[in-house]
């Protein structure tokens, strides 16, 4: 090698430091406003005796006790407490089984099954729910034709268990996935063990693996009862029509019906808020507990497959009758409401075809308006939620900055606020913040609405990539000469960019699809597919409503794939 | 190029200590290097001068400049330490060819475009890199890439390097090539080099001095040969090199000859230095230890035992011997049968340490893992 000349020094201007601070002030300081900003003015609501936009409010419990004399408030809790019971036990039992089966045993069609589980939860809930109507309700296709042939028909959609039932549709998929986790990450040398002493497939599975899952059955458990206790489309498309108020419906119809009673709403709120929050600090706690059930590893091993033996084909055929039931015929029959006159078994569909309904939605101005509303509120919210998310990641685990790890957990907490909560508090905040007030009306409102309740699962998409890259890449660029934020325009953000891309694509399916926020905040002019599809539908007009969740699907089908061909996006939930 | 200054360093993590009172100079153009057994605290102290760690007390000066001082509250942001950094992941940006990578703390700097690609081709020759500059990270071989990380830490002329552990992902063959490279590189740039590693060969091959950390403090600071043929404690000699530690009592003291009764075999040693205590442990190294002929009788300065064990090592034979119930390693070129023999300690390599200090001995150390 040649003798080295001695490199001169350089030096580099020492601007740039402040910026920084400021940068990571300002992140802090706006996920703090963006995520407690609308549950300020919900809790606070509940403890004054007036409207908040009247002045001279005075502090007082009055709204609660009015609240507890409410016969009503009572009945929809018990109503809440049962819909979760029914709709959790059958779900942890079906996700778990299914994640068991795909990932643990021979199973035919695995690969096939493990794709269809999951779409779902890519699903606009309530397009999935108007389905679920269009086939099962009582007047639905298979209803009826259960009824023609076998005189009765032996459920009810209209009832609780209804409710539970039409829910698997979300919550099967979520267990299925934390099981699967979980399963993934448990070595199965510690099923071969038990196999190799003895103990008979089925008996491994019911006496190793399964109890190994009792953490992740515990968390799915929980998030199902917070799913439940938060819901709103659901129990109004299902529970509204007979009577019976879920929490998240007694808000709503208080709030739509008796204007004066905007105090006790807030006080249903700040309670049901209260119940979520602690549900998540439940399930947090059980999740880190998950660590007594940590196997220890070393190599990973190929998996290893029990046997199903005669079982195989006959639980194939079961898992298909439940795809078919659940997932296929929900969304063929929201096609078909699309496509025809009348959907039912009585007329054939082929003769009652029609675009009429399409028409209607593109002749409407409201109706068109909730489409691009939709569309224009999902580009531009997922793209700023993302900037927005990505800086927040980068203080929160790449940053010496004081209060860096609060971030991951404010993030985190609008899991525990429910959507219709997320909509009165934003309400509140544009009532009360005059500058803010011209936003209330307008779909950056909504749009904001979205984003807040929508944070954890970009969130979570950004922090999982982000603490895969080596902190040692950006330490390299600091002690090279860069600045903190020069670190993460230059490293970090390009290294970042495909859970970026995946973190876009999240968000805004999640902002198209979601309505609930929004149910208060909906004028003319601000319209948004969900509850422009709840209000038609409550108005009985069924064809359109099924135009625009097939409309829905058709954009999120799209997004997704876009995702996957311009930025090779694999989303993982 | 200017000197570091370590003095009176603490890091607490976590309600622990994880360095204390670390106190230090590299002189001008040094080659320093922290020695110790994972979790000594060589990393972050490395990491401190580099303004990575955040030590609770001390000061850091670098030259002139105070990079650290916990009573003035100074803590300067590593982009403003001007400290060339060497990790032991190499931390190759991906996304960046091999010239972009040694071309960003300059671009950081403004220089100018022609400079810096007079500079980058300057410093990539000195790395023998030219032709590999328009390559990616993934392109390259784990020698490569530790030197593309050398070189993007030196481009911009640092005040110090510094280097984690920056052979430790290469296998044994390219190790000791690279680490005959990284010696005439660093005394021909002059850079002051702080260098962490835990591996005794390597900082024996490369430094000029050596700290041996242990357990958040320094053990022994001097030249590599220094240390070896004079450890401080027990924990020293066995960490650098092997050493037989052999329990016993001083039974006669004098300024610079004493003997020692070992414990189990009852027979004496004698050693060119005052004891230290009663009781004590006789610290000889196995190429320290001669056999010989059990028959020729030669009594004097000499140890009955059993030889056990017989392992070739390749350069030499390495021995087993048994003195009253004390095991001795004892390597020779010379090949011997197991049975009674006789051993003779070359008496300047025998030290005594009070057997107090023998409460953290190298040996029970497991060696770090690296990712």
């Amino acid at each position: 090698m040649m003798a080295a000349p001695v490199l001169a020094r350089l030096t580099r201007n020492d601007k740039g430091a402040p910026l920084d601070r400021l940068i990571q002030w300002g992140t802090w300081l706006l996920v703090i406003v963006l995520i407690f900003g609308p549950v300020v003015p919900v809790v606070y609501a509940g403890f004054v005796d007036r409207p908040l936009y009247e002045s001279g409010g005075i502090l007082t419990l009055d709204n609660f006790a009015e609240l507890g004399a409410d016969p009503a408030f009572w009945s929809a809790l018990r109503n809440t407490v049962l819909f979760a019971l029914m709709a959790t036990v059958p779900g942890v039992v079906i996700g778990a089984s299914l994640a068991v089966l795909i990932a643990r045993t021979d199973l035919p069609m695995r690969r096939f099954f493990s794709i269809v589980f999951v779409a779902p939860l890519l699903f606009p809930g309530l397009g999935v729910t108007l389905g679920w109507v269009t086939m099962y309700s009582p007047s639905g296709f298979v209803s009826t034709w259960v009824a023609e042939n076998f005189g009765s028909t032996p459920w009810n959609l209209y009832s609780l268990p209804g409710m539970a039932i039409v829910t698997l549709e979300k919550t099967v998929p979520l267990v299925y996935l934390m099981v699967r986790a979980r399963l993934s990450s448990m070595d199965t040398s510690i099923e071969s063990a038990a196999l190799t002493a003895g103990a008979a497939p089925l008996r491994v599975l019911r006496t190793i693996t399964l109890p190994m899952l009792r953490p992740a059955l515990l968390t799915a458990a929980i998030l199902i009862v917070m799913v439940a206790f938060e819901t709103l489309g659901l129990p109004l498309i299902l529970g509204a029509p007979v009577d019976i108020d879920t929490l998240s419906t007694y808000l709503y119809r208080t709030w739509t019906t008796d204007p004066t009673r905007q105090g006790t709403v807030s006080a249903a709120a700040s309670g049901l808020l209260l119940l979520v929050t602690f549900l998540l600090w439940l399930r947090t706690r059980v999740e880190g507990d998950g660590s007594r059930y940590t196997t220890a590893s070393g190599k990973p091993s190929a998996v290893r497959r029990l046997g199903l033996g005669r079982w195989r084909w006959s639980l194939a055929l079961l898992i298909s009758g439940y795809v078919i039931a659940a997932i296929v015929l929900p969304v063929v029959g929201l096609v078909m409401t699309s496509v025809t006159q009348i959907f039912t078994p009585a007329v054939s569909p082929w003769e009652v075809l029609t675009s009429r309904h399409f028409e209607t939605v593109f002749n409407n101005d409201a109706l068109l308006r909730s489409i691009t509303n939709s569309l224009l509120i999902g580009v531009v919210g997922s793209i700023l939620a993302t900037a927005v998310l990505a800086v927040a990641a980068l203080v929160a685990h790449r940053s010496r900055f004081r209060l860096r790890s609060t971030l991951p957990s404010i993030l985190f907490y609008p899991r525990a606020l429910p959507g219709i909560v997320v909509g009165v508090g934003i309400f509140w905040t544009f009532v009360l913040v005059t500058p803010l007030e011209p936003l209330r009306t307008t779909v950056w409102g909504i749009m904001i609405a979205f984003i807040v309740r929508n944070t954890a699962i970009g969130y979570a998409a950004i922090q999982s990539s982000l603490l895969a890259i080596s902190t040692e890449l950006d330490a390299a660029a600091r002690t090279s000469g860069a600045t903190w934020f020069r670190t993460c325009r230059s490293i970090v953000i390009p290294l970042l960019r495909p859970a970026l891309a995946g973190c876009v694509i999240l968000m805004f399916v999640s902002i198209l699809n979601d309505y609930e926020p929004a149910v208060f905040l909906v004028t003319t002019g601000n319209e948004v597919l969900g509850v422009t599809m709840l209000k038609q539908w409550s108005a009985g007009f069924a064809g359109p409503v099924a135009a625009l969740g097939v409309i829905q699907i058709i954009i999120t089908a799209l997004a997704v794939a876009i995702g996957r061909i311009a930025w090779g996006v694999k989303l993982r939930a | 190029m200017p000197e570091i200054n370590v003095s009176a360093l603490g890091l607490d993590y976590a309600g622990k200590t994880a360095i204390d009172d670390i106190t230090f100079t590299a002189r001008e153009g040094e080659f320093l290097t922290l020695l110790g057994p994972s979790g000594c605290g060589k990393t972050t102290t490395l990491m401190s001068i580099a303004g990575l760690a955040q030590p609770s007390r001390g000061v850091i000066t670098c030259g002139e400049d105070v990079l650290f001082d916990s009573t003035r509250s100074i803590d300067r942001p590593p982009e403003r330490r001007n400290c060339g950094v060497v990790f032991q992941s190499y931390a190759i940006w991906p996304h960046m060819s091999v010239a972009d990578n040694v071309a960003y703390p300059l671009r950081l700097r403004k220089v100018g475009k022609a400079e810096i690609a007079r500079r980058v081709g300057e410093v990539l020759e000195m790395v023998d890199l030219a032709a590999l500059a328009e390559r990616y990270p993934h392109q390259l071989s784990g020698g490569q890439q530790q030197r593309v990380a050398l070189a993007r830490a030196i481009t911009y002329g640092p005040g110090v390097l510094l280097l984690d552990e920056p052979l430790s992902n290469l296998d044994a063959k390219l190790r000791e090539q690279a680490r005959t490279w990284l010696k005439e590189f660093q005394s021909s740039v002059g850079l002051t080099t702080v260098f962490v590693t835990h591996d005794q060969d390597e900082a024996l091959a490369l430094s000029d001095r050596i700290i041996v950390m242990n357990d958040g403090h320094i053990e022994q600071v001097g030249a590599p040969e220094e240390i070896y043929s004079r450890p401080n404690s027990p924990f020293v000699a066995s960490f650098l090199g092997s050493a037989n530690l052999l329990a016993g009592t001083v039974i006669e003291s004098g300024r610079d000859s004493t003997r020692v009764r070992l414990d189990g075999s009852g027979q004496t040693v004698a050693v060119r230095e005052p004891g230290p205590d009663r009781e004590v442990l006789v610290m000889v190294r196995p190429e320290d230890v001669e056999i010989i002929d059990d028959t020729t009788g030669d009594e004097s300065a000499s140890l009955q035992g059993n030889l056990t064990t017989r392992m070739f090592v390749g350069s030499s034979f390495r021995y087993v011997v048994d003195c009253g119930g004390q095991q001795l390693s004892v390597s020779s070129r010379e090949r011997w049968e197991p049975g009674p023999v006789r051993l003779r300690f070359r008496i300047e390599g025998v030290r005594l340490f009070p057997r107090s200090a023998a409460d953290q001995l190298a040996t029970d150390i497991e060696e770090p893992v690296h990712a």
